[in-house]
């Protein structure tokens, strides 16, 4: 069998597609998985962040422009790495990477990143793959 | 137990004589937070002394990691002693439990859980118990929950007290002038105070950096009986119309701002039956352009009838504050002779490192405090108040307002570099109010000492034979920014943004973040060149104070450098024995000594801040007689008492990661 260019070409374009990371804006996590991570934020981490996830004394916060800047082409994988390694501040590692994930979820819904069908995965993986950017 | 209360009780009389008329934690116990109900962290034993300090080693340790449903780190506890029974808060459920003073061991727990109530408690810290007796067999043990509920305790079993409000359990969401108090909106992290059989209660509210809302819950201070658990009284530190204060709240602010709660420990004075209370600053930290005016009872030190709230007196320390410079720490009862006369005082330390001074009777100050222009704020909306108090004495004990000058020059290098980072930031004196970020080209406003700087919860400790006051403080200049809130998260027109400096700032930008292990793990960065502190050392600080002449007697710093600064390549070969650690040193005051150590590190404090070392220090030098590493930072105030002849010291400990425990010293 012999391959056109053109059959070729399409072949490379749906492996690049395959392969792309996906970003926060690809619908990453689910609104129920938001929920249960917002539960645990106002357990763990709002009275430090505060309820409106603005920082606190000396908590940096976690919405809008400063937490972006910060966070701008870093992966999600990241983000849930530091948190279940440094969080919360005084007894940090006891959160399970579940329970990081699900606050991560909450976190991206709290900045305005749309919910999707499905949960956000628990593999590191998987999650170093999806990227934190501002919409293209 | 029966046994050990006869006991000691017994050995105390004959062994201390004279001891009933001494200041202090009397009868070689420890039965208030602050060893005594004027928060004098005193206590007249003399077995461990610099003679044998040395020898002190480990009694016991009692580990608080299974209690509550995840392990507490950071444990600001102070332990109640009374007839040889320890009694204190812990674990993350703020658990009540009483321990055998001499061996550790525990004798029962009372555990209270609140469902989403405790779960969302404004704050979890905990610092301890109240105790009550009618001086014959009723004997109670009073705890604060973390979803503020006041419960009354037997003493000897841990059982709820069944005559006390209901089953034992008295609600403190009710009666604040708000329809709804919602879960986590309310609490307390110190304990409350019995002064004339009424229980004093103060608040504590979520920190203000950023509100949802400038609509909050106000932290009155409640009194009740402490037999029934009925409130007796309420006091408005937000007064209602017709009350005195209101007229310094603009407009309506009275009506929906919140916080100005007590959320540091109390004192009182059973003789006078007066209670003096430390009170904090209304909602929105950094921007009051929702509550134009003084803004009474807010900074305040009140002093209040134990018995029916009714203000005698107060002292407003910072008018409109816009530095979140709330009174953190307990006031310190005093009894001092100024110029021949002698005055009932107390003494107010605060984190602007001021220490105000007032005959405790009548609030007249013992040395003039004078009201002094200070500089306005361009934000606009914002009203600063043209004037602020200041103390003519005694000299405020740590370092106020920033200059050039002030910044760390250990090499011309260093220097160069510190000048280039406090270029991007307004510097002044004292009082220099916040600016919104990026106005004439700055990031914020460079405050000395920041909120998280100055004296805090852990106050100070006097010699009542001495009057010498010893307060510890931290040396951490900051910013201060302001950015719009989004109104789709916040009313507050403005709130704070982290000082304006991590703005845009990528974290593997180099010099972005410090270099130190920990910077991104809750730990406030250092501000200055390379990751090391911005200003001068000490970063911490122990300072003694004669009360009788408003002058300082020594200041020494708290214990070395940072390991992480001593270790930095660009301070090799500089000589930082005397840097201290950036940290307040708790202070307990013996008949001999002085004890302190390097302190948590775990709450607002700098990189490398904490450390293992527990100190014994000269009262009259400050010279270090003795040091030894605990297993973990201290996290607590030590606290002192005696059982069978000896004298023991325990202390709260706790490290990021080491989960917490009491660890009791004595000499074997």
């Amino acid at each position: 069998m012999r391959f056109a260019p053109h059959n070729v070409l399409c072949l490379i374009l749906v492996g690049s597609a395959i392969a792309a990371p996906r970003s926060v804006w690809n619908g990453v996590y689910s609104k129920e998985q938001a929920a249960r991570g917002q539960k645990a934020y106002n357990s763990q981490c709002a009275r430090c962040h505060g309820d409106t996830l603005l920082g606190g004394e000396s908590s940096p916060p976690l919405v809008d422009r400063d937490f972006l800047d910060k966070w701008n082409g870093k992966s999600v994988g990241r983000l849930v790495e530091l948190t279940r390694k440094t969080m919360p501040s005084d007894g940090p590692g006891k959160l399970s990477r579940r329970q990081c994930v699900d606050l991560i979820a909450f976190v991206l819904s709290a900045n305005g990143f749309p919910a999707g069908e499905s949960e956000l995965e628990s593999d590191a993986a998987v999650l170093d793959e999806i990227l934190i950017q501002p919409k293209q | 137990m029966r046994f050990h209360h006869v006991r000691i009780v017994a050995l105390s009389i004959l062994l201390i004589p004279g001891m009933r008329a001494q200041k202090g934690a009397a009868n070689g116990e420890w039965r208030f937070y602050g060893g005594d109900a004027g928060s004098t962290k005193y206590s007249p034993l003399d077995r461990i002394d610099a003679s044998n300090v040395k020898q002190l080693e480990i009694a016991w340790r009692w580990k608080a990691e299974n209690f509550g449903p995840r392990p507490d780190y950071n444990w600001e506890t102070t332990p109640l002693m009374i007839g040889g029974v320890l009694y204190f808060t812990a674990g993350s459920r703020r658990d009540a439990v009483a321990v055998d003073g001499a061996t550790g061991e525990t004798l029962w727990m009372y555990r209270l859980d609140e469902g989403e109530r405790g779960d969302r408690a404004v704050r979890t810290q905990n610092r301890g118990l109240a105790y009550w007796t009618d001086g014959k067999s009723d004997n109670r043990i009073l705890l604060i929950s973390p979803g503020f509920q006041l419960v009354a305790l037997n003493a000897r079993t841990g059982v709820p007290i069944t005559g006390f409000g209901k089953n034992g359990i008295v609600e403190l969401t009710e009666g604040l002038d708000r329809d709804v108090v919602k879960p986590g909106q309310i609490g307390s992290s110190s304990p409350a105070i019995v002064i004339r059989d009424v229980v004093v209660v103060g608040a504590a509210l979520q920190a203000g950096s950023a509100p949802a809302s400038k609509t909050n819950v106000p932290g009155y201070v409640r009194g009740y009986d402490v037999r029934t658990g009925k409130r007796i009284w309420t006091f408005r530190t937000i007064p209602h119309p017709g009350e005195p204060g209101n007229e310094t709240w603009g407009k309506d602010s009275w009506q929906y701002t919140g916080n100005t709660g007590a959320w540091a420990p109390l004192t009182g004075d059973e003789e006078l039956g007066y209670a003096y209370i430390p009170v904090e600053m209304p909602t929105g930290d950094f921007f009051g352009g929702t509550r134009l005016g003084d803004n009474l009872f807010a900074d305040s030190l009140l002093c209040l009838d134990a018995r029916t709230g009714k203000r005698i007196w107060h002292f407003q320390t910072v008018h409109h504050d816009l530095w979140d410079w709330d009174l953190s720490s307990p006031p310190i009862l005093a009894d001092i002779t100024v110029d021949g006369k002698r005055i009932k005082a107390v003494a107010q330390v605060t984190k602007q490192a001021f220490t105000f001074v007032f005959d405790r009777i009548t609030g007249r100050p013992v040395w003039p405090i004078e009201e002094r222009p200070v500089p306005q704020s361009s934000v606009p909306g914002e009203r600063t108040s043209p004037t602020q108090p200041f103390p003519t004495k005694p000299a405020p004990f740590d370092r106020q307002g920033i200059t050039t000058d002030d910044l760390i020059d250990f090499t011309p290098q260093l220097k160069e570099e510190a000048l280039a980072i406090a270029a991007r930031y307004q510097m002044g004196p004292l009082f220099l109010p916040p600016i919104v970020r990026d106005t004439d080209g700055k990031l914020g406003a460079l405050i000395l000492p920041h909120h998280t700087g100055g004296a805090n919860w852990p106050g100070g400790a006097l010699d009542p034979e001495t009057g010498i006051l010893y307060v510890s403080s931290v040396t951490n200049p900051d910013s201060l920014a302001l950015v719009t809130a989004d109104p789709k998260r916040s009313d507050m027109g403005y709130v704070a943004s982290m000082g304006g400096r991590r703005a845009g700032r990528p974290i593997d930008a180099p010099g972005g973040m410090p270099q130190f292990s920990g910077g991104e793990g809750g730990v406030r960065p250092n501000m200055g060149p390379q990751g090391l502190p911005l200003a001068k050392p000490p970063w911490g600080r122990i300072t003694a104070i004669n009360l009788n002449t408003g002058d300082h007697v020594w200041m020494i710093a708290n214990g070395d450098a940072p390991e992480a600064v001593k270790n930095h390549p660009a301070m090799k070969g500089i000589d930082l024995r005397n840097a201290g650690k950036p940290e307040r040193s708790p202070l307990l005051v013996t008949k001999t000594l002085l004890f302190g150590a390097d302190g948590s590190g775990l709450f607002n404090a700098g990189p490398g801040a904490g450390g293992k070392m527990f100190r014994a220090i000269d009262k009259k030098t400050g010279a270090i007689v003795h040091e030894m590493a605990l297993p973990a930072s201290t996290t607590g105030v030590p606290m002192t008492y005696l059982i069978d002849d000896k004298q023991y010291i325990v202390v709260a400990t706790g490290a990021r990661g080491t989960p917490a425990e009491l660890v009791a010293l004595t000499i074997p």
